[in-house]
């Protein structure tokens, strides 16, 4: 296409300090937005990109000289009011007129049983401009918006006030506005470097500007130069850092113009354990640790700062000034914990509310405990082991209790861990203190021993049936309490570690509904909110199909991969299968009564229900010996539907055949829901 | 640059702008934004520009005096723009400079933070100021206050006066900092820091604030019922306190909690209801 067709449109949306979580879907939503509206205004656009900035959202491509013409058709007179005797009556020829069209190109249409007269034409052609004029506000408005507000008269809302409005068309600056802001040619650069506004007249001009104002328009950019510049500071004292991802995103967006620099605190303070060193840094400070090759932390850090600026001195110093009040706090908070030990905070643990309906931490452990007692018989632990895992509850949600915790709270767990090691609690305890929200994710490390696996399990038990059982929830969006990371946790434990042994998901959540008074649908409820989980991470490896039809049984889930890896290698075999097993079940589903003995009649009836008790008979994990009878077993089928009439009008009959169905389908399904693939 | 300075330069930046100067407000309360110059003023639809010193209590915030920057009361100057001025960050960004911070030797920052009072049913939209990694002043777009949609919206600057005065400084705790020339933080406030944690924490008499709650709680709804609102408010600010300091003397279940906030938040409501009423009988 010639060039001159076309024209570069550029947008900016000058907006006051856009907040970071928010800026890299705003650049997505805006673009999708702006895209959408070109096309529905039939303005053909290539080479768009978007950018955004923690005080811009920037949008350019190069749209069309012209809206693609597209054609439109008019009604006019009933086609009995246009002509007269072969006339053109004064009304049609008016019509004719009025839409632009000769007579003789008039076409006709039946609407609702009478003839009209239409004219087709062209649409009017709005100019790129006019497009330009409206689409912000249109955009914006109609954009996905996290939480917004208002800020002046207009009442506009978004995310944060808008204070300027730049619309461009090559080297035109084009008039229009957007909530409540009116455009005009200029641009301003970076707070710190560039307050004043910049006059920007072209496309050509507005990178100039961004270039003087020192503002990196690019989000990817602005990460790029941290992290290379944050290496190459931290490689200045002999060590590495190593990146978080959503530090780095955080960081990124919160300035126009990154510039890294190098902090230092005194190495008294990495006598604190490093849990809390990071967690100051990162979290309150958004600053990026620095270690060295063996990952222990190092007395130093890098932070960013929005802009130039004249001198990095006073800038780091004051960030410096700021961590060592921060440290000095954790080191003061941390020395007031040592004074007690970890276990002497267990007593308070009634004094802290679990959640309003759910009572406090301690009913919660006492739950846990007698869930325990119940089932104990199913870990076969030894009484130093079992004594273990009591220690391990009475201790977990004690630094609740600490200053560290109430102060840095994503620290719990952890700094129970921590405190507990050096109260000196057995290895295996402190393990299940520190992991006990692990696996938290599809890959996670799994809690290394059996304290550690069962604290998981029973705890996360316990959560869901409570949570549960007072109908709090997830659904949609909402899901305050975390309940499906919960879940996650409890499926991966069961799915991925030995401690379930030979016992099911389902054993388990029904003696823990009955601890808290709620019974079978709250069970029900929460298996499949955790099968819901397991198939949303196994789901990459597995058809979702497999894995929906394995799981709709009850099994020890340790033998879940040996369950789909078998359904895998017979799957392109069980066709047959599947269709005995609808037929089956479809007629099965007649039964009234099930009588505990079947008086089979000779023949096929008797040959058919030794067959099925064959496949039912087989070892629980030998599915070789189980899928071996069903190939007994199907001939059979076919055998059966052909010689016997199930339905039967005595009803004695019938329901002895439709009970020995019931068992041919209890045969064939017993590994898998053949419905479900 | 001691405290008073702070102050006088703060105080000579706003009038500039155009601000009326007040004086700190005589109940006590935890935060410059229940003084009645913000929180009558930023309800119904008339102009407004204030700024003052407002002490500020925290009782659960006590540390006895030993925190180098936790204390039971601190100060704050607080700014309220009214309707919010399009320019209020380069406004606030000059009042910095008024300071000495000049912005290209200093990081300001600005971080989310929306900030929300349940007590008196406010909420609002803004950040935190980061000066080089601390934080020196809330900022705030007014979206409700007292349960009623702020129109038009006013924009609060709060500055954390002993944040800026132990940064300009250039110490690392507020005790050595001079209030004025030879008089530091420590002579004026250590040992009554020491009393208010030891009261708020220890000597408090919890059945003693229950029951004077109740009492301030009904005073404020007999005085509504006979439109003295000024009166009422500052029951509601007396009743405000004693739950603060009822809930750092640990004497408030966590099952409790919310009820006594429900109670304090619906007089506000009345009481905002009361004002809106009369000003608009006024108009």
């Amino acid at each position: 296409m010639p060039k001159s067709k076309y024209r570069e449109l550029l947008i900016e949306v000058g907006v006051e300090e856009i907040p970071s979580r928010y800026v890299e879907s705003l650049a997505a939503d805006f673009l999708q937005g702006v895209k959408e509206h070109l096309t529905r205004a039939r303005l053909d656009f290539t080479h768009e990109s978007v950018w955004c900035t923690p005080r811009r959202l920037g949008f350019q491509a190069r749209v069309a000289a012209f809206q693609t013409p597209q054609q439109e058709v008019v009604r006019g007179p009933a086609v009995a009011v246009g002509w007269q005797d072969g006339v053109p009556t004064p009304a049609l020829v008016g019509f004719a007129r009025r839409v632009g069209v000769s007579i003789e190109a008039l076409d006709r249409q039946m609407v609702g049983g009478n003839e009209y007269v239409t004219a087709t034409r062209a649409k009017p052609v709005a100019s790129v401009e006019a497009i330009a004029q409206s689409l912000v506000e249109e955009v914006l408005s109609a954009m996905p918006k996290p939480r917004t507000m208002r800020w002046d008269e207009s009442d506009a809302r978004f995310v944060r006030p808008v204070r300027w409005l730049l619309l461009l068309l090559d080297n035109v600056v084009v008039h229009g506005d957007a909530l409540g802001v009116a455009s005009a040619g200029k641009t301003f650069g970076n707070r710190t470097d560039h307050p004043e506004p910049i006059v920007v007249g072209s496309v050509a001009e507005y990178w100039k500007a961004l270039e003087a104002g020192r503002v990196e328009a690019d989000g990817q950019r602005r990460r790029q130069v941290i992290v290379e510049e944050g290496m190459r500071l931290a490689r200045s004292v002999g060590g590495h850092i190593d990146f978080d991802v959503d530090l780095l995103e955080e960081v990124a967006n919160l300035v126009e113009w990154p510039t890294p620099f190098l902090g230092t605190f005194s190495a008294e303070f990495l006598q604190i354990p490093a849990p809390i060193l990071v967690t100051s840094m990162r979290v309150h400070q958004r600053y990026f640790p620095v270690r060295n090759e063996a990952g222990a932390l190092l007395p130093y850090f890098v932070a960013v700062r929005n802009g130039v600026g004249d001198s990095l001195d006073l800038v780091r110093h004051g960030n410096e000034k700021v961590l060592r009040a921060r440290l000095s706090d954790a080191q003061y908070f941390f020395s007031k914990d040592r004074q007690r030990r970890l276990i002497d905070h267990a007593p308070e643990l009634a004094q802290v509310t679990w959640h309003a309906r759910l009572g406090t931490y301690q009913d919660k452990i006492n739950r846990i405990k007698s869930l325990f007692t119940e089932t104990k018989a199913w870990w076969g632990l030894e009484s130093t082991v079992e004594q273990l895992f009591l220690r391990s509850v009475d201790l977990y949600k004690c630094d609740l209790l600490t200053q560290v915790v109430s102060e840095f709270p994503e620290l719990q767990g952890e700094m129970g861990a921590i405190y507990a090691r050096l109260d000196g609690e057995d290895s295996r305890v402190v393990e299940a203190i520190a992991d006990q929200y692990r696996p938290a994710f599809a890959d996670d490390r799994l809690p290394p021993n059996t304290v550690a696996q069962l604290l998981g399990l029973l705890d996360r038990v316990d959560t869901l049936t409570a949570f549960y059982s007072v109908d709090i929830r997830p659904s949609g969006s909402e899901d305050p309490f975390g309940l499906r990371r919960v879940a996650l946790g409890l499926a991966l434990l069961a799915a991925q570690t030995p401690i379930l042994g030979d016992h099911t998901i389902t054993e388990l959540l029904t003696v823990a509904a009955r601890q808290t008074a709620s019974g079978q649908e709250v069970m029900k409820a929460v298996r499949s909110l955790v099968v819901a989980r397991l198939i949303s991470v196994m789901e990459t490896r597995w058809p979702v199909e497999f894995l929906e039809s394995v799981l709709a049984r009850d099994f020890p889930w340790r033998r879940l991969h040996e369950r789909l890896t078998f359904l895998q290698e017979h799957r392109s075999q069980a066709e047959v299968v599947i269709t005995a097993y609808k037929r089956v079940k479809r007629i099965a589903r007649h039964i009234v009564t099930k009588s505990a003995a079947l008086d089979l009649e000779a023949g096929i009836e008797s040959e058919l229900g030794a067959a099925a008790r064959q496949a039912l008979a087989a070892e629980e994990n030998d599915l070789q010996a189980w899928w071996d009878a069903i190939g007994q077993l199907l001939p059979l089928i076919a055998q059966f539907f052909a010689e016997v009439l199930v339905m039967d009008p005595d009803p004695n009959v019938r329901n002895r055949r439709l009970a020995l169905l019931l068992d041919v389908q209890q045969a064939l399904g017993r590994y898998f829901d053949w419905e479900l693939l | 640059m001691t405290i008073q300075e702070l102050i006088m330069t703060l105080k000579t930046y706003w009038q500039r702008e155009g601000v009326l100067l007040a004086e700190p407000y005589d109940v006590e309360m935890g935060a410059g934004t229940l003084n009645p110059f913000t929180f009558f003023r930023a309800l119904g639809p008339d102009p407004w520009r204030v700024a003052y010193v407002q002490p500020s209590r925290r009782p659960v915030d006590g540390r006895y005096g030993e925190n180098p920057n936790r204390l039971y009361q601190h100060h704050q100057f607080q700014v309220v723009l009214k309707p919010a001025p399009e320019d209020v960050i380069e406004l606030y960004l000059k009042s910095l400079e008024r300071l000495g911070l000049n912005r290209r030797q200093h990081d300001v920052r600005f971080v989310e933070d929306n900030w929300e009072a349940p007590t008196i049913g406010a909420a609002g939209v803004g950040w935190e100021v980061w000066l080089d990694g601390m934080e020196i002043t809330q900022f705030t777009y007014f979206q409700q206050m007292a349960g009623q949609e702020c129109r038009p919206v006013s924009v609060e600057l709060t500055y954390g006066i002993e944040r800026l005065a132990s940064y300009l400084a250039g110490v690392d705790d507020v005790w050595s900092v001079l209030w004025a020339p030879g008089i530091s933080y420590r002579e004026l406030f250590e040992r009554v820091e020491w009393e208010q944690a030891t009261y708020s924490f220890e000597a408090a008499d919890p059945d003693l604030l229950r029951h004077l709650f109740d009492i301030y709680e009904s005073e404020c709804r007999r005085l509504l019922e006979r439109g003295l609102e000024r009166p009422a408010y500052e029951c509601l600010l007396k009743a405000s306190h004693l739950f603060n300091t009822l809930d750092a003397r640990g004497a408030i279940a966590v099952v409790e909690r919310q009820a006594y906030i429900g109670r304090l938040r619906h007089l506000a409501r009345r009481t905002a209801e009361v004002y809106l009423g009369r000003i608009a009988v006024h108009a």
